[in-house]
């Protein structure tokens, strides 16, 4: 009886088995005959943080109406600029490289690894063309035309149910307003422990300090070419100093060392933290999670910026194809195809932006009625400049492992003053130039 | 000559061990060697010069490198201790006749073989400010204990130090249990006779034969923790700022910035370390192990 019963279960088994290899077998059948253009599979990689639903729904219609499909290795952030120069100089890189234009060209050399797109038919339809531009060419396909700008988000309930009704005009107005909610048991600031988040006070606040265009790209070439050292400039270190204080007025969350991005989402969502600091990307994020909430952005006031001046992004996320392709036309056929409504409206479905392409909607009765009102008083009134980083971008391999870390752990440990920070930063600066052989490090 | 006719196997025999080995082993630890000393950098993929002894210099005028080196030590020293101790009184306690023996054995085995990832993202969350530890202690009404565990060097470094120890004593264990199972059963019988009490038969009979055991525990545990990289990357990254930063990550970041002859260097000095005090170690416990 033992017996019988295991020969039993063993063709039922063996059975099962059969069916479902023979299953998979049709399954693939039917998806072939379904489609009469032959498949073509493409390449590609992208960093976590911008495999945005946006982009995956193009990539699925990609696949279900013309049977191209594109698989994109989905890489960890701190990994991926390593990944991507070192496959793109052993020539094993993807077809497609996604990447933030233009850091992508302090990065890594276009004219060496990708292909020129000048002659696109899209390219005349595109708005912002500068941001995938070297050396009089284009590199890239951009889906935006910009990431916005940088400010304070903050919780309109929190504000409302506080009586708040005036934002902060004054850096003395806008710590009184901390200490209103302090005193109330709302903690003011959000910082967690990822560390791009907090530094996006400094970022925007030395291009601030600095107030024009032309006076960051005079610094970023003193500072890049070694004829001045951080230091020198001591609203660099001003700028470090009042974000500092805002964890010694214990504005800031306790747990900043050790809580994730995520969670303190989550936290600002719920009411118990009002405000972060970070750009109008993160606000998109944060309504795109938490529908049912009520967020919004303002430029902060600070002590170092008498103008009241914006910090924007100009930056978006592209794409560039790199030269070893063997499926240009095809991508270049991508490209046509997403350049149309039809395909460029899904990308701002989920997320609203500004798109780069003319005629693809950007979804903007979805954004934030503030956001295109802030960005267009402050453009309208020239008063805006691009991110520190932007500038100083040939550092970037640094900002992560060191600077960023220096800015979270420096109100840990309360070892450091803006000052501190910059000098340790300058020696982390000598030695990335020198092992660069970078001109004034040599 | 004679040596070569009395050999069972022929020499050819180790030929495809010794091509892998040498290709996927040896090769590359010579030409990491070779790129320590130069000035290999991601802008110079290709055109490396040679640089001296730049880069070990460099290293060793990094108070991050040194402090890695030294919570390298802390982190191996600490969990080969726990996870040889915890270890061999689990395999002491399995090894009788005791009720759910397999079960238990099962459940303390159980968390070397899950994915250090989750392991880590388990520990991180239950290690949370607002996470299951805290909580459980306001429960407890043991509030006053609760901390950021993962905010200062003290707790976090004795957090992946616990992990770790979690992980893998359970494999220790099933290691000192298949040595105490081979043990004779004669030899504590004789020691029974000779009117040996329960202390003198574990001092006398058990620890000198469990000694090779000992020795694979040993060795394995320590050179894991010297290596270690998987644990601190994913729990505390390094952090906070670089406190519990051990070599291995301390050579990834290296390698992040750009720097591959400096991280190079760095690896070749893990892997002397590493080499050495294995070595040292195996050869103290061999020197011990007894016949049987």
């Amino acid at each position: 009886m033992k017996r019988s019963g295991k020969r039993i279960m063993a063709a039922a088994m063996s059975l099962a088995m059969t069916m479902s290899l023979a299953a998979c077998g049709t399954g693939g059948n039917d998806s072939g005959s379904g489609n009469e253009k032959e498949h073509v599979e493409l390449t590609g990689m992208v960093q976590q943080s911008r495999w945005y639903s946006g982009l995956q729904a193009m990539v699925e219609k990609l696949e279900e109406d013309e049977n191209i499909s594109i698989e994109f290795e989905v890489i960890p952030d701190d990994q991926y600029d390593n990944l991507m120069k070192m496959r793109l100089n052993s020539h094993e890189a993807p077809d497609l490289v996604v990447y933030q234009f233009a850091d992508l060209f302090a990065a890594v050399d276009p004219e060496e690894f990708f292909v020129a797109l000048d002659d696109e038919p899209w390219m005349d339809k595109v708005i912002a063309p500068e941001i995938t531009e070297y050396n009089g060419k284009h590199y890239g396909y951009c889906f935006e035309s910009s990431n916005g700008f940088q400010g304070m988000i903050y919780n309109k309930d929190v504000f409302d149910k506080e009586g708040i009704t005036e934002l902060p005009q004054t850096l003395d107005e806008f710590y009184a307003l901390c200490d209103k909610l302090k005193a109330d048991g709302i903690t003011p600031i959000a910082i967690p422990s990822d560390t791009w988040v907090p530094q996006i006070w400094m970022t925007s606040g030395m291009s601030r300090a600095l107030g024009t265009e032309e006076a960051c790209e005079d610094f970023a070439n003193k500072i890049l070419t070694h004829q001045a050292e951080f230091n020198d400039y001591p609203e660099m270190a001003e700028v470090i100093d009042e974000y500092l204080a805002l964890f010694d007025k214990g504005y800031v969350n306790e747990d900043f060392m050790t809580v994730s991005y995520d969670e303190i989402l989550g936290r600002l969502a719920s009411g118990e933290i009002a405000m972060i600091y970070g750009a109008t990307e993160i606000l998109t994020s944060i309504e795109e999670s938490y529908p049912d909430s009520n967020f919004t952005i303002f430029n902060p006031p600070v002590g170092y910026d008498d103008r009241d001046v914006l910090a924007y992004l100009p930056t978006a996320m592209g794409i560039a194809v790199n030269k070893d392709t063997e499926n240009l036309d095809v991508i270049k056929e991508v490209f046509d195809l997403w350049s149309t409504p039809e395909y460029g409206n899904l990308y701002f479905e989920s997320r609203p932006g500004f798109p780069n392409i003319e005629g693809i909607d950007g979804n903007e009765e979805g954004m934030n009625p503030d956001i295109p009102a802030i960005y267009n008083e402050y453009m309208e009134s020239g008063r805006v400049v691009a991110q520190m980083n932007q500038y100083i971008d040939t550092l970037q391999p640094l900002f992560g492992n060191t600077l960023w870390v220096y800015y979270l752990e420096a109100p840990s440990k309360g070892n450091m003053d803006g000052k501190a920070i910059l000098d340790r930063f300058q020696k982390d600066v000598d030695e990335f130039m020198t092992e660069k052989g970078a001109e004034g490090w040599t | 000559m004679k040596n070569k006719k009395n050999s069972i196997y022929p020499l050819w025999a180790i030929a495809p061990a010794f091509i892998v080995y040498t290709i996927f082993a040896v090769v590359p630890i010579v030409i990491s060697l070779i790129f320590s000393f130069t000035d290999w950098n991601m802008e110079r993929l290709y055109a490396p010069e040679f640089a001296g002894i730049k880069n070990y210099i460099q290293l060793f005028q990094d108070p991050v490198f040194l402090k890695s080196i030294i919570n390298t030590f802390i982190f191996a020293i600490c969990t080969t201790i726990l996870k040889t101790g915890i270890g061999f009184l689990l395999a002491l306690a399995l090894v009788k006749k005791v009720a759910a023996r397999g079960i238990l054995r099962t459940i303390y085995y159980a968390p070397c073989v899950m994915s250090i990832t989750v392991v880590g993202v388990l520990f991180k969350s239950i290690l949370a400010n607002k996470g299951l530890l805290n909580n459980a202690l306001s429960l407890l009404e043991m509030g006053e204990l609760a901390k950021d565990w993962l905010a200062s060097y003290g707790t976090a470094m004795g957090s992946v130090i616990f992990v770790e120890t979690w992980m893998w004593a359970g494999f220790n264990m099933f290691i000192f249990l298949s040595g105490l199972q081979a043990i004779p059963a004669d030899y504590y019988e004789s020691a029974t006779l000779d009117g040996a009490n329960g202390w003198q038969k574990f001092r006398y009979v058990t620890l000198p034969l469990i000694i090779p055991s000992l020795t694979v525990v040993v060795t394995l545990s320590i050179a894991g923790g010297l290596k270690v990289f998987d644990i601190i990357y994913v729990i505390t990254n390094g952090g906070p700022g670089f406190d519990t930063q051990v070599l291995s990550t301390y050579t990834y970041q290296s390698f992040s910035l750009g720097f591959l002859g400096e991280s190079t260097a760095g690896s070749i000095i893990l892997a002397v370390i590493v080499t050495f005090i294995s070595f040292a170690m195996n050869r103290y416990f061999t020197k011990r192990e007894v016949e049987m």
